[in-house]
């Protein structure tokens, strides 16, 4: 789950910029990684690539601000709709 | 500093006994997270473009947020989309909100009160009066004052004018409008390059660029109005038109949308056929992309000019493909 959104993150919303050292604990928010738009595209990825909704209120920092915390998101979310 | 909408944040809340919150930047790119701290902060005024607020309204979960202190929202820097506004009005029903307009070089000078939109129109909000500081004249093309409704460039003269650009007189020169007064002293107006027009209640409509409206096979366009022509459709929640040159010196009519979440599935031939009913054959697109996302400037606003840098290059290609075959 981590590779595919490292992945993502890299290629598609980083597109042409070098992070080849993007860690887990990066923070993509203020780090000028990725902007506004950016996130909205790295949610719809998720929706799509794990097949679930993630509904506005919960893209907050706490759950989306490194990609340990959107891992950590995902994976409670799957505990809960189990 | 670079950005004028700020001086107000600075300024007036130190000068009314307000404090106020500077939202860090990471709240900016998540508009659930921006909610929760305006509704935890309980924001009462709120100045911002466009773009941050439709985001808000699109991706701001605000039918969870207790907003109520929320009683004003002021936006300036570019045109609001009226259906994304009247949207926003309706989500935040006991805020006041207002346009701001104001070039850079002399910061806001005249604004509009938002009354209850209607629902059948997408008429783009007016930007208003000028300030009661403030002196406004609109030229013709042979700087003429015009008195009646036609439409012309804006001139404004402030106190909050600008001195000059700095390193340019040229550039400086070329932004004044200089009018006699008594023979003796000038009075001193910066072009603003934007085009205006006088409604009938004296109210300023904005037009366009000066700048942007552009000839396309002998016709005068307005390359913001087929923007916001196609910026009113459901689908659509930002457009851009720009022209590209396609040989010969030729130049051809281009446009760009992004979708609103919900709508991903209408098409350039959706788009285009909804053009065709509110624009002249002549400004229609020859081409309508649907991207992804829109390159920025360092303000948010949308930089018509990469996209018509990108759009030059794969023309540029597809022109030399073409004389290869």
């Amino acid at each position: 789950m981590k590779n595919v959104l490292r992945t993502y993150i890299r290629e598609e919303l980083l597109d042409g910029r070098i992070y080849a050292d993007l860690t887990d604990d990066d923070d993509l928010l203020t780090s000028e990684l990725v902007d506004s738009l950016g996130m909205m595209s790295l949610v719809t990825f998720i929706e799509d690539r794990f097949d679930i909704r993630v509904p506005p209120e919960d893209v907050t920092i706490e759950s989306f601000s490194t990609i340990s915390a959107i891992v950590s998101y995902l994976e409670g979310r799957k505990s809960k709709d189990a | 500093m670079h950005f004028d909408l700020s001086t107000l944040d600075y300024f007036a809340a130190a000068v009314s006994g307000a404090t106020t919150v500077i939202i860090p930047e990471e709240y900016t790119k998540l508009p659930a997270s921006l909610s929760k701290l305006m509704s935890d902060e309980r924001l009462t005024v709120f100045y911002s473009v466009p773009l941050a607020l439709i985001q808000l309204l699109l991706h701001g979960a605000l039918d969870t947020r207790d907003l109520r202190s929320l009683r004003w929202v002021l936006f300036g820097g570019e045109p609001f989309p009226t259906k994304h506004l009247r949207a926003l009005m309706h989500e935040l029903p006991q805020a006041r909100f207002s346009n701001v307009y104001g070039p850079t070089e002399v910061n806001g000078c005249t604004y509009f009160e938002v009354p209850t939109l209607l629902a059948h129109s997408n008429e783009p909000v007016p930007i208003g009066r000028p300030y009661p500081n403030v002196e406004a004249l609109i030229i013709d093309e042979n700087g003429s004052v015009i008195t009646d409704d036609a439409i012309g460039e804006l001139l404004i003269r402030a106190p909050t004018m600008m001195l000059g650009y700095w390193g340019n007189p040229e550039l400086t020169e070329r932004s004044v409008y200089e009018r006699s007064r008594f023979g003796v002293c000038d009075d001193r107006f910066h072009r603003t390059g934007d085009l205006v027009q006088t409604l009938s209640d004296g109210n300023l409509r904005f037009v366009g660029r000066k700048d942007r409206q552009v000839k396309v096979r002998g016709h005068r366009v307005e390359l913001d109005e087929i923007e916001s022509a196609l910026a009113s459709h459901d689908a659509v929640a930002e457009a851009a038109a720009y022209l590209v040159a396609a040989g010969d010196e030729r130049q051809t009519l281009h446009a760009s949308a992004i979708l609103t979440a919900s709508s991903a599935t209408a098409t350039h031939v959706d788009l285009e056929k909804f053009l065709r009913r509110l624009l002249p054959s002549y400004a229609i697109p020859e081409r309508i992309e649907i991207l992804d996302a829109f390159p920025r400037t360092s303000t948010g606003k949308t930089d018509r000019r990469e996209l018509q840098r990108q759009a030059d290059m794969s023309a540029s290609s597809e022109l030399s493909q073409s004389s290869a075959l």
